[in-house]
This record gives C-alpha cells, structure tokens and sequence, in this order.
C-alpha cells in the first residue's frame, strides 16, 4: 500500500508494514524497553541502537483535536470538512488521525483505531467512538 | 562550567551587542519583485541606516529558505572578505536566533558588522501547506500526518489551542482581542498590508479555516524584505541614530520540536525554556517591559508565548489580554506595528525592527511614550522559539 516514501523510510518501514495488516507497530528500544514513536535511530533515554517493533493496541482517549473547514489542497476539498484528532495511545505514544462520527470528539474520550484509505488510497489511522462499528 | 558560571558568561555579554541598522521594503502581496531582490533591497536600506557602506559587511546570516546564501552576498555586496556566516533553521525563531548568534559573533570580535536579512515572494509561489512539506524539519508531518489532512501550520497548531481551551477555559473572544489589538496598531502604520479597522464581532463573523481558528486568527501570506546590522555597543555609539543594545537573548525549543502530536504537553511552546534566562540575562523584570513583539502566525501563539514568558501563569493568558493591555495606549502595548496578522508575514523579522524603531523613540504616532526596554519573541516551525530583551538610549 501507498506510503509517503521519503529518506528516513526504512526506519519507518516496519510501521508502513504493520499498517497494510492493520496493525499499529512501533518501535521499541530493546536495552531499556522504552516506546517510541515517530520512528527514529536512537532511544532518547539510553542512547542504544538496537530496537524491536511491537504491536500496540488501538485503544486510546482523545487528546486534543480540530475541526478543517478550509480545503489546505484541492485534492482533500471533498473531505471538507473533515476532523483530525490526537489520541493518546493506552501504552503511551499518541497517532493523530482522523475522527470518523458524527459528533464532536471531546477530551478523553474512549476511541479506536484502524487503518482505512483516504481518498489517495494511503491507508491512514481513522479513530470511531470506542464501541461504534 | 557550571549553571552559575554559564549565567556569569551571558551576562557579560549582556549591552556588548547593538542593532545598528534596520531596514524594511514595502509589504504587499503582490510584488513583482524576486525574494532575493527583495532581500537586497532590505539589505541596502539596513546598511545605509546604519551610516555603513555595504564594503564595510563582514558577517551575514541569510534567514528563510529563500533566502541567498552567503556567497551571493559576498558578490553582490562586493564584501572582499566575510569573516562570518550562519544559516540558523528555525522558521520565524531563525531572526531571534540571527539576532544571538550575531551578537555573539561581533561581541567576540570575529565579525564587526553582520548583516541578518530576510526576503520573501509567496504571492505568487506555493502557499504554507505546500511549502513547510520541502522543509526537512517537517519531515515527520510530510511522512505521517500529511496523508491524514494535517496539510497547514494552521492544522499543526489548532489542537494546541484547542487542548489549551479545554483545560483553561480560554475563548475565542480572548484571542478575538489579540487580532483586534493587532489591527489596530496596523490602521496607523503606513507599511501594513491591512489597515481597516476590525471589531470582534467581525472576529467571530469570519469563517472558520481550522476550527477554533477563524480567518482573523491568521496571519497573513505576504511579500517583502526586512533586514537589519548587528555591531558593537562601543561602535554603535553616536550613529545616526540613539542606541539600541541587547540586554538579554536567548533561543528554546519544546520537546518533540518536530511533532506536536508526540509533545508531551501541547499548551508550551520553546520560547518557555528560554525567558527566564534572557529576564535573568537582561537584569530586568516582566513589569520593565515597556512595549513587545510577539510572534503572531496565530492569535493563540501570542497569548501562548505571553504565559511561557512569565508575563502570567499558564492558564491565565485569556484573561491577561482582556484587559486592554496590549493595545494603544495599554500597559504594554504589543505588535505595534501591526504584526504578522496585520502588516505582513516577514517570519518575525519585522517585529525586530520595529522594537528597534520604538526604542530609538521616533515612531511618531506609533511611538510607545517613552519606551526605554522592549522585547521580540520569535516562534518557528513547530515551536522553535527565541526571545530578545532590548534597551533604547534615548530616554536616557
């Protein structure tokens, strides 16, 4: 599947890999065991190089969000207007993704992940109301 | 070294450095001129104010990404030999950051008169949602979170102020106030691309880009030049005009510089980590700030910055702007020249120039009464931030 390929892909690879099984991977430092995500070389904490890649749950509380009434790109128009929002995963790193419900999110609220495609066919991170279909 | 050591070596530079020059082309957008004529334009304009010749520049710091690098300077100023250069990569942080590193340059002697200097043509060109995606500091947006929709800056920062709404209560009327203060000091400078009044009820009427930011909240997409000329205070002395030294500066970033969404707290931006060392610095306190220029791509970002500087505790912003402060006439009147959301988009360039015009003392109608000690903040990319606490020789 489509992924926004750039120089840093191949330590980002596994997380491009576990989207396609609609799985959110990341990394995690395997000396001192710390989550991290964005992908990166180094663990902030211990300074090792060596990471394995875990799968997380999708389960999280919102964040923050905001609401796009304004198309950014004319190819993203007939989203509009569409709702991101940042989700603090249960283990620790957030995902913003978009908030697919009819309602507002509001702060702390129970959601859930998958990864669905866009209307570029990239699959991205979209979050429902914990329970919703 | 330790802390105290570190605190005893910035304060001997504190009033060694001084901006000398200051120089602005006319802010519009629609310039037919390229980013680099505007650059040189700027740059002439600052070298002249500063009574120099553009053979006497032996330091330059280009800032943006349009900007030239140093070896077109050395051609087209005709500097026979540039004894400093810098490129300093923080968005609208990079003029404070411009601003310290050439302090620090001419105070040890490596550069005598380094020339900082911005120029830009947007109006024709790519908009911020197309641009800030060639910076390699965004490189983590581009690759996760623009397929998302998070295309903008005004996208990246929305859910800071939403977080900082839900948590303190602070409204759209209290940012409202910021972009009413700011236009108005705009209606009296004749180099701000909007001039015509606003109300907050205009606020509130303006459509909705990226909620909780309304048009109003945003500052504006814009063409032109700013520069200015960094020298000593010894050889700034008795130039054409009063002296304006540095007191106080420093830089600060917040923790995922590059993700928001990976930030710890959403609510605090860089320029937090660096205010009390630029007061500490500078030897004065938040009520000897006269007048301020407060980076402002959002009207969140300035009622932000006004909490992580210390003006009040975090949380308390919204109520701290109500009171007319930072309005004409106000306690401490702030964007005077009408600022990013009302001059011009010159990536904070322009509010450094126009603290150093209100503390030569000669702005006219926009002149502070008196102002003596003034600060600029400047915010860049994702919260990148830089603070300079400034004092004018006019008043005594």
């Amino acid at each position: 599947m489509a992924n926004a390929s750039g120089p840093l892909d191949s330590i980002s690879q596994a997380y491009w890999d576990g989207v396609a099984r609609n799985e959110l991977v990341v990394q995690k430092c395997s000396d001192c065991g710390r989550l991290r995500h964005y992908p990166q070389v180094l663990c902030p904490a211990c300074h090792s190089f060596q990471l394995t890649h875990v799968s997380l749950s999708k389960a999280g509380t919102v964040h923050s969000w905001t609401v796009s009434e304004h198309s950014f790109d004319k190819e993203i128009a007939p989203d509009v207007p569409y709702t991101l929002v940042t989700v603090d995963m249960q283990e620790g790193i957030r995902i913003l993704g978009r908030f697919d419900s009819a309602g507002l999110p509001t702060m702390g609220e129970s959601v859930s992940l998958s990864f669905e495609p866009n209307i570029n066919s990239t699959l991205i991170p979209v979050f429902r109301p914990a329970g919703a279909l | 070294m330790t802390k105290s050591e570190a605190a005893e070596r910035r304060a001997a530079l504190r009033a060694q450095a001084a901006v000398v020059g200051i120089g602005e082309t006319e802010y519009s957008r629609n310039s037919s001129k390229s980013a680099m004529e505007l650059q040189f334009e700027a740059s002439l304009k600052a070298i002249d104010d500063a009574g120099l010749s553009p053979h006497d520049i032996d330091g330059v710091i280009p800032i943006g990404i349009t900007g030239a690098p140093a070896e077109d300077y050395i051609i087209n100023l005709g500097i026979s030999d540039l004894r400093f250069s810098a490129l300093i990569p923080h968005g609208g942080a990079s003029g404070i950051g411009a601003l310290q590193a050439a302090a620090v340059a001419v105070a040890s002697g490596i550069a005598t008169n380094v020339l900082v200097t911005s120029g830009r043509n947007v109006s024709s060109g790519a908009r911020a949602g197309a641009r800030i995606h060639q910076m390699p500091q965004f490189h983590l947006v581009t690759e996760f979170e623009r397929e998302v929709g998070a295309i903008a800056p005004a996208q990246l920062y929305a859910p800071m102020a939403r977080r900082h709404m839900e948590l303190y209560g602070t409204t759209s009327a209290n940012f409202a106030e910021i972009a009413v203060s700011t236009r108005d000091h705009a209606v009296h400078n004749p180099n701000a691309i909007m001039r015509k009044p606003i109300t907050a009820d205009d606020h509130a009427a303006s459509r909705m880009i990226t909620d909780p930011f309304r048009l109003l909240d945003c500052s504006l997409e814009s063409d032109g030049g700013a520069a200015f000329v960094v020298t000593t205070s010894e050889q700034a002395r008795d130039r054409r005009h009063p002296l304006v030294e540095i007191l106080g500066i420093a830089m600060g970033h917040p923790d995922s510089p590059n993700s928001i969404t990976q930030r710890g707290s959403l609510t605090s931006v860089g320029v937090a980590k660096a205010a009390q060392i630029a007061f500490d610095m500078a030897q004065v306190d938040h009520s000897d700030i006269q007048v301020a220029e407060i980076y402002d791509c959002f009207t969140y970002v300035v009622l932000c910055q006004l909490e992580d500087l210390g003006f009040c505790a975090k949380g308390e912003g919204g109520d701290f702007v109500m009171d007319g402060k930072l309005r004409r006439g106000g306690s401490m009147p702030t964007n005077t020249h009408g600022g990013l959301l009302s001059q011009a988009h010159m990536l904070g360039m322009n509010h450094i120039v126009e603290l150093v015009r209100q503390l030569r003392g000669a702005e006219g109608i926009r002149q502070v009464p008196g102002a003596s000690i003034g600060l600029a903040t400047g915010y860049g990319d994702m919260g990148d931030g830089g603070v300079a606490i400034m004092r004018g020789a006019h008043n005594g």
